[in-house]
């Protein structure tokens, strides 16, 4: 199948390519980032997670978001996700490979990674995190390599996947699990220890993942001259809304408990997040965007004729993802080490390369999307000529 | 009302008896010797940072840049392996000193003002200040169970 990866337009080849240089102006600042250390990083001894972490957070939950088209599918037959399922699968793979990326240009000792195989440790949720996250990329690439070949063949999936798929559905929900607990159980971490972080992760997910899926559909209708169809996108927009008001509830349940409280200690770094500290307010500025976004959103999707409106659906799943990537990334784990333990204020700004890196591993990213989506689609032409 | 006076303290790794940073390393890079002091594995230690952030007292550092760039050859101990970058450092109480017998250096330094010994010892040192003087240790509720008090 994968010969259809091979055939394209030039506009096909030409993005590819912008991706490829994305990708190689990246690992050029990564080959800096192995010369130098993380030194030519922000980072420092209070805030040791930045940009790279944030993204791993972010994209986990888009990864375990598929799930939310393998259940309506296969556990409550809703048969409008079949001809789209496909694409929830292979971006699970490409953004899981994005988080396991993150976490490896995250490390200062790099070559030195297999020893967290060597030397498994099982009170490590790092370690339970790289198991889960190396499971569901499997269970992936199998389920959606297998049913692909099957309706390629004109036929059902073979009986033996469907307990593989049955397996991804509560895999799907520990990868997001885990990554929370990677910060939930922290003593001395006010703000991330709170047992609301494994549902507040999975809710931002559910909103987040869907929203980016409807995006590249749209994107995939415009360029690839392929509809995945209306029902699929509009089943997506409601778990989206569903989602979205579940995960700003969520937020307000943490900052009730904080405000009310009036523990300093968990009181602030919600102080901090969204009226900055000490002068180090430029944080502050993001969240405000992040709530106001979400917020809009969610008044736009309530209302299913703005979801019906291709073009407003759109407007409001880049909402979702602007208020997501900001709370998810940047702001959950910055205001988690500041005010830090010696309750000092400090401001985090990636650097030059810490940006060029990320965005290079987005761009293989999207090259790994456009690749598998190719092969998706390819088949999906065939067997509907 | 009366301004709090500002005290400046030390602010060394605990060596807990409960570490967090222990149970958190992915690869056992940190442990706890059987004496209680908490160690690093600098050769096997990956750079994930996790213990950094597992640490309630801001107690561990990194080696972003490599140590070598701010040290004056001339001046270095031989007695002491180099560190590289990209590992996570912490205060291993001088284990290297210890091992030969010694006291670890700040308390060599602090000529009197700084105690250590065995706690399981009825009889040391640090058993006896302790049983004289009040003595407070940090973030008592997080259930770390700290082996480094503060005498007021």
């Amino acid at each position: 199948m994968l010969e259809k990866a091979i055939k394209g337009s030039a506009l096909y080849w030409i993005w590819l390519l912008v991706l490829l240089a994305v990708i190689g102006v990246g690992f050029g600042a990564y080959l800096q980032q192995l010369d130098q250390g993380l030194s030519v990083t922000a980072l420092d001894r209070d805030i040791s997670w930045g940009l790279y972490i944030a993204q791993l957070t972010f994209l986990v939950g888009v990864a375990a978001s598929a799930v939310m088209m393998v259940i309506p599918m296969y556990l409550h037959n809703h048969k409008a996700f079949a001809r789209m399922l496909i694409l929830g699968e292979f971006m699970a793979v490409a953004t899981i490979i994005m988080c396991l990326l993150f976490v490896v240009v995250d490390l200062g000792q790099p070559q030195r990674l297999w020893n967290v195989v060597l030397y498994p440790t099982p009170s490590s949720v790092l370690f339970w995190d790289m198991v889960v996250l190396n499971g569901y990329l499997f269970l992936n690439i199998l389920i959606g390599w297998v049913t692909l070949q099957a309706e390629r063949k004109r036929v059902g999936p073979p009986r033996w996947i469907k307990p593989f798929i049955y397996i991804s559905i509560p895999w799907a929900i520990s990868i997001h699990t885990v990554t929370a607990f990677l910060y939930a159980g922290l003593p001395g971490r006010d703000f991330w220890l709170t047992a609301s972080m494994a549902p507040s992760f999975l809710a931002s997910a559910f909103a987040a993942g869907p929203a980016l899926l409807i995006l590249l559909a749209f994107a995939v209708k415009i360029f690839a001259i392929w509809d995945p169809g209306r029902e699929a996108i509009q089943s997506l927009a409601k778990i989206v809304t569903y989602a979205l008001a579940a995960y700003l509830f969520l937020i307000g349940c943490k900052i009730f408990t904080a405000a009310y409280s009036m523990v300093p200690d968990k009181l602030a770094h919600w102080e901090y997040l969204y009226f900055g500290l000490e002068g180090h307010t430029m944080l502050s500025v993001f969240m405000w965007v992040s709530t106001l976004a979400g917020v809009s959103a969610l008044l736009i999707l309530l209302f299913p004729k703005n979801r019906q409106a291709d073009n407003i659906l759109a407007f409001a799943c880049v909402l979702v993802l602007i208020s997501t990537w900001i709370e998810k990334g940047m702001g959950l784990i910055t205001a988690g080490f500041v005010p830090t333990p010696m309750k000092e204020v400090l401001t985090y700004a990636p650097t030059g390369p810490e940006i060029l890196i990320t965005l290079g591993i987005y761009g293989l990213g999207f090259l790994i999307i456009t690749v598998l989506w190719k092969v998706g689609i390819g088949v999906r032409r065939e067997i509907e000529a | 009302m009366e301004e709090k006076a500002k005290l400046s303290l030390l602010t060394l790794c605990n060596h807990c008896d409960n570490p967090p940073c222990v149970r958190v390393c992915p690869t056992q890079a940190t442990f706890s010797r059987d004496d209680g002091i908490v160690l690093m594995d600098f050769h096997r230690c990956i750079g994930c940072r996790f213990c950094m952030a597992g640490c309630p007292y801001g107690a561990r550092s990194f080696n972003y840049h490599n140590p070598r760039n701010f040290l004056n050859e001339d001046e270095l101990s031989h007695d002491f392996p180099t560190r590289e970058k990209g590992v996570v450092e912490k205060c291993e109480f001088c284990a290297h000193l210890l091992d030969q017998g010694e006291r670890p250096a700040c308390v060599e330094a602090a000529e009197g003002v700084l105690y250590f010994g065995d706690l399981n010892d009825p009889e040391s040192e640090v058993r006896k200040v302790l049983r004289d003087r009040y003595s407070l240790v940090r973030k008592p509720k997080l259930g770390t169970e700290p082996q480094v008090y503060y005498l007021i």
